[in-house]
């Protein structure tokens, strides 16, 4: 089955252009991260591969053309988490995973016992099996994370288009979910394609980054040829240096130019 | 309430379903029985099921003709209210919304006002408020689509405005009439109009039509409570959803206001009394909804005819001091029922 395919995407709101002729390809299985400033584009490449922004522009996953297909169908082979999911706080855990299934359900039917018990597989490959009677509102950010995660995984789609997954959390817990979501993806055989702010998380993650600037692509390949200092910096708007992690990998870290405390 | 194993979804237990079948129960045998002219419980079960019984022709006739239409409609109008409330507060997903948000109580209200200050009779009064209603909520839908076709949110400030010109030319048509004040305040604090059996069966098709559309939309309701991106992400027809779920309640609210006038909280309380109890699933708010609906108003038209007989209290005063207190309780205890 082929990857992700999208040409010439154009995306405008009410005559100002968000996204203007962006390509992006990601090979099945691989994870690709998007890169940028903020309004480069990055959460609304991914809303309108998903079909929830209007666009225009050829968007194909697994030979399917997604423009040309339903809703349902559409939410068959693309799971989307936006950076801050809804987290009604009083809906039990195992209820929220089950909405996973929704794509997979008639309009008025119910969940049957394949419904039931791919929630619970998901939750189970995600270690989250025992927190299936809590409610939403009980849990910490990193559970409630694993929990959407958990979620996405029960819509059984091939493809995963992840908003700033791990905007909301700690150091340990940003390592621990992106950890999750490279074993699923191995697990699974998904695609990924995340909107990514931390870009030594984005270079440690994916296999391929793509740099998006106001709304057109940059740069696109592996992290070490993306991550270009001066070229992150023109479009970051910042210093940046870009060290070696000592294991194979970068690390990127921002710096201030002038009255540094040190310097004081 | 919703006994259901940790890694299996909620559902509505047999348990919750009895406990709501005995409240019905309870409220329908007090509301027939307890009243100015008593009337005895075993004679009363004799008589409905066709045996000889010692009750007279009068008590008999109370029974039969006025107070167990009275307690039909009472249970059918509190079933439904609450039901367009718990709809309303998922689809805005808005604790605070009611069957009244899009209009539907100033729509009515002014389409009442205008048929009793041109002295038409009584007969014609549900007829005018449901059109009333209807009118109403249309023009709110088409003022929201207007503004903005992307959120709730434009729906819910269109409803608010729709409300405020409504009322404003309702409350200029009852100055005009001052002869008919009395009238129309008394129908617009709620009363549940009976004359037999006549009203029950003016609304019962409109409620069964907007409660079982209501009730099938159950799933698609708590899939909309993620918010109307994720749900779309899902694959949920949302605007379709939204229309139909909306649709219904509407439908539903405005015939139930037509024959009781407007009773407030109703809508709003019950709803919340479930989902504080059972928790967020739509699959069980929804029943327990109607079920306990139903117990609330028979059991506020009770207080409302015997506590000044007499003379009535208007049914939205007692349906807002009893349910008040009682859901401040229930916030209180909630926490320890779960």
């Amino acid at each position: 089955m082929s990857g992700l395919s999208v040409g010439d995407l154009r995306v405008a709101f009410s005559n100002t252009t968000v996204l203007n002729g962006v390509n992006v390809a990601a090979a099945r299985g691989e994870w690709v991260g998007v890169i940028g400033p903020n309004g480069a584009g990055k959460s609304t490449l991914l809303r309108a591969i998903h079909g929830t922004v209007p666009s225009s522009g050829a968007v194909a996953f697994g030979g399917h053309d997604m423009g040309d297909l339903p809703s349902a169908a559409r939410a068959r082979l693309a799971a989307f988490v936006p950076q801050r999911p809804v987290a009604p706080y009083d809906m039990r855990v195992f209820d929220y995973v089950l909405l996973g299934r929704s794509p997979h359900i008639s309009y008025l039917g119910v969940e049957g016992h394949r419904d039931i018990s791919t929630a619970r597989n998901a939750l189970e490959s995600l270690g989250m099996l025992s927190f299936a009677d809590r409610l939403l509102g009980e849990l910490s950010g990193g559970e409630f994370q694993q929990v959407v995660l958990a979620r996405a995984l029960a819509q059984e789609a091939s493809l995963l288009l992840l908003d700033e997954p791990t905007s909301a959390l700690d150091i340990g817990h940003q390592l621990h979910v992106l950890t999750l979501i490279d074993r699923l993806r191995k697990e699974h055989d998904l695609t990924v394609l995340s909107a990514m702010h931390d870009l030594t998380l984005a270079a440690q993650f994916c296999d391929r980054l793509v740099l998006l600037s106001h709304g057109m692509v940059v740069t696109d390949g592996n992290p070490r040829h993306v991550l270009d200092a001066p070229l992150i910096s023109q479009h970051y708007g910042a210093t940046i240096r870009i060290l070696d992690d000592g294991l194979g990998g970068v690390v990127v870290v921002p710096v201030r130019q002038n009255g540094h405390p040190a310097n004081r | 309430m919703s006994a259901t194993a940790p890694d299996r979804p909620t559902r509505l237990s047999a348990r919750a379903v009895l406990v709501g079948l005995a409240a019905i129960l309870g409220a329908v045998t007090l509301g027939s029985l307890v009243g100015p002219v008593h009337i005895p419980f075993g004679e009363a079960i004799k008589r409905l099921f066709g045996s000889p019984s010692s009750l007279t022709d009068r008590q008999a006739d109370i029974l039969t003709a006025v107070r167990l239409p009275r307690v039909v409609l009472g249970g059918l109008v509190g079933s439904m209210l609450a039901l367009a409330g718990a709809s309303y507060q998922g689809v805005f997903r808005n604790p605070l919304a009611d069957p009244y948000l899009l209009g539907v109580a100033a729509g009515a209200g002014l389409g009442a006002t205008v048929a009793i200050s041109a002295g038409a009779t009584p007969a014609v009064l549900p007829a005018a408020a449901f059109a009333g209603a209807i009118v109403a909520v249309v023009a709110t839908y088409a003022v929201g689509r207007s503004v903005g076709r992307r959120s709730t949110t434009s729906l819910i400030l269109a409803g608010v405005a729709m409300a405020s010109f409504l009322t404003a030319i309702q409350t200029y048509v009852q100055q005009r009439h001052t002869d008919t004040l009395r009238e129309v305040y008394a129908w617009i604090l709620g009363r549940l109009s009976t004359s037999g059996w006549h009203e029950v069966l003016l609304i019962l098709p409109y409620l069964v039509f907007g409660g079982t559309v209501i009730l099938l939309h159950r799933r698609m309701l708590d899939v909309l409570s993620l918010g109307e991106e994720e749900a779309s992400a899902l694959g949920v027809p949302v605007r379709r959803v939204r229309l139909l779920v909306v649709g219904a309640a509407t439908l539903g609210t405005a015939a139930a206001v037509a024959v009781s006038g407007l009773i407030g909280f109703v809508g709003i309380i019950v709803p919340h009394a479930i989902r504080l109890v059972t928790g967020a699933s739509y699959r069980v708010i929804l029943p327990l909804s109607a079920m306990f609906g139903a117990a609330f108003l028979i059991i506020a038209d009770l207080t409302a005819r015997t506590v000044l007989s007499p003379a009535e209290l208007p049914i939205g005063v007692v349906t807002a001091f009893l349910g008040a207190p009682f859901f401040v309780l229930v916030l209180r205890t909630a926490k320890g029922l779960r």
